[in-house]
């Protein structure tokens, strides 16, 4: 599997959600730039933590059986959706729609979720 | 067409949710969402299960603006999470159907995704390509008009003045960030998923235990005997505690609230665990072939006996709780315990038919599941607050005023309505005075968005 190339893609996509969010809602001039810039490490790092300790698990421990990864897509993304979802959720309810908070577990839920179809798609060796 | 309704309901969404709190707004996305599921998947809709659902939401959503309480609101939500996974599967379990209508609601969009085949690659290469040369067509000219924009304003002063008063301060981000969220809630339902392999294995499974055709008569005649003994005993006990409960009862000597607190607290304690029991017993003696054992009568029987003593306890504790209520007035917390009783008594029912009609465990998850919905809408069609603070005014011998002005704002009227029935202090008049003033202002700075049927009539009382 490809961990580097969907760790890359991921960090990415959860900047640009991150930071869009952040953008639109509050004020931000041109001075932030080196943050966002910055900010990838932590993003990279959350990602890698994600992935590594949720996602990747799931298709490694299924990696001898004889199932397609498209099958263990269908057969365990919509529980991990879910629960995801709920947990981000709670994050979110918890903080009291802090807009940071907000936008970390809504960049969270889509990258965890676009990293399963990136894995899901990837053909076995 | 799946873009154009997608574009016009997120606007809505964003409209109807965008800084605003629930009220009449949830209505409209119930209807609005109604009529999305059904241009997207008319065919599904000739379906009555779905049309009959289809009817339960909308009500749904006429209560969620009569009430505006947090159940009719929840109630809303799994309403809505069953038609969508009705519309996914009809012949699911309601639970299934649930699952269905969570992932279609939360994960649609991604699961589209996962789906689409080579073909639907090679069609969205091209659609890419147009979509390419569209945004081409829109940035390209939109960076060169600003830079010439740029250019002129320092050759004319009059071209500066007239771009300079021009303004983008309407465009705004949260909310257009908001109608995304609408945009995405809607691409998710467009065409509802099933989970699989969840929802084929549960239409698969019949609610009818079958004979395996494999026993032995002497196994089946030695669990009889201990089941006949264990539940003989069992009878005897219940019976014993029933008849000293009712002694109890009669003698009526409990004065105190705390006393009769603890009594009914107890009470349900005992309950939940002989319920437990009770049904894991039956469940497990009649699990499998012993519904067909020709000797079994006289197990049936004894679990018969021993499921009406349990609805005798549970009429018991009812009353207990019934007490308690007519003595130191209404809470939700005393309702809890009444919906707990009726969903125990309705549970004890299905074991009842379970074993009298040979059927497995699902049909009690399905049943029970399906009758647990059905009275929590049924309850959703209420304003407890109101019923709460009308009875223990009215009926209640004593109660708690200050559990009536804590309670949510939805009874601000009905306390104002009723003070002058009450021996009240100078003190508790103002609260419920402070409590009526703040409903009141608060409606009178809600938008349309936020209205209930109450605040939209009290408005309208208020600009004649």
């Amino acid at each position: 599997m490809n961990i580097l190339n969907n760790l890359a893609k991921s960090t990415a996509l959860a900047a640009i959600i991150f930071w869009s969010i952040i953008i639109a809602v509050e004020d931000i001039n041109l001075t932030a730039f080196p943050f966002i810039v910055i900010s990838l490490i932590p993003i990279c790092i959350c990602c890698t933590v994600m992935i590594l300790g949720t996602i990747y698990p799931v298709f490694w421990i299924t990696s001898n059986k004889k199932i397609t990864n498209q099958k263990v897509f269908k057969l365990y993304f919509p529980y991990y959706a879910i629960l995801l979802f709920f947990i981000c959720l709670y994050g979110i309810i918890l903080s009291c729609y802090e807009v940071l908070v907000v936008s970390f577990f809504i960049s969270t839920y889509i990258t965890s979720c676009q990293s399963w179809i990136w894995f899901s798609k990837e053909k076995k060796a | 067409m799946k873009h154009t309704t997608l574009i016009i309901t997120s606007i809505l969404f964003g409209i109807l949710f965008y800084n605003k709190s629930i009220g009449l707004n949830l209505a409209i996305f119930s209807l609005i969402t109604t009529l999305f599921l059904v241009i997207h998947n008319f065919q599904k809709f000739t379906n009555n299960k779905i049309r009959l659902l289809t009817i339960v939401y909308l009500t749904t959503a006429v209560f969620v603006f009569i009430h505006n309480s947090s159940l009719s609101i929840i109630i809303n939500l799994i309403t809505l999470f069953t038609l969508v996974g009705t519309v996914a599967e009809d012949k699911t379990s309601i639970y299934i159907a649930w699952i269905n209508g969570l992932y279609s609601s939360i994960a649609g969009t991604f699961h589209r995704n996962f789906e689409k085949t080579t073909e639907d690659k090679e069609s969205s290469k091209i659609n890419k390509t147009e979509t390419l040369q569209r945004i081409k067509l829109f940035i390209i000219p939109a960076l060169f008009i600003t830079l010439f924009i740029l250019l002129y304003k320092d050759g004319n002063p009059m071209f500066n003045d007239i771009i300079s008063k021009i303004k983008f301060d309407f465009v705004d981000f949260p909310w257009i960030l908001f109608c995304v969220l609408g945009y995405f809630f809607f691409s998710n339902i467009i065409k509802p998923f099933r989970v699989e392999p969840a929802t084929s294995k549960d239409i698969s499974l019949k609610n009818t235990l079958q004979n395996s055709d494999k026993y032995s008569e002497e196994i089946l005649k030695k669990e009889k005997q201990l089941g006949a003994t264990l539940l003989g005993f069992l009878n005897v006990l219940i019976i014993f505690y029933i008849v000293t409960d009712i002694l109890f009862l009669l003698s009526n000597t409990i004065k105190t609230a705390p006393e009769l607190s603890n009594q009914v607290h107890s009470g349900i304690n005992t309950l939940i665990v002989s319920i437990i029991i009770a049904i894991l017993v039956i469940l497990y003696f009649f699990r499998g072939d012993l519904n067909f054992y020709s000797n079994n009568k006289p197990l049936k029987k004894l679990t018969y006996i021993w499921i009406v003593l349990n609805i005798i306890l549970i009429i018991l504790v009812a009353t207990k709780n019934q007490n308690y209520i007519s003595t130191f007035g209404l809470t939700y917390k005393r309702i809890g315990v009444h919906i707990y009783i009726l969903l125990t008594f309705i549970g004890l029912i299905t074991t009842l038919i379970k074993v009298a009609k040979i059927k497995n465990l699902l049909f009690l998850f399905r049943y029970n599941t399906k009758i647990a919905f059905i009275i929590l809408l049924f309850l959703s069609t209420f304003n407890w607050d109101s019923i709460i603070t009308k009875y223990n005014i009215s009926t209640a011998k004593t109660f708690d005023l200050n559990y009536l002005i804590k309670l949510s704002k939805r009874n601000a009227l009905t306390l104002y309505q009723y003070k002058t029935h009450l021996n009240l202090t100078s003190i508790e008049k103002n609260r419920i005075d402070q409590k009526h003033q703040d409903y009141i202002k608060k409606i009178e700075n809600s938008s349309w968005q936020e209205l209930s049927y109450e605040s939209f009539k009290i408005k309208n009382e208020y600009s004649k």
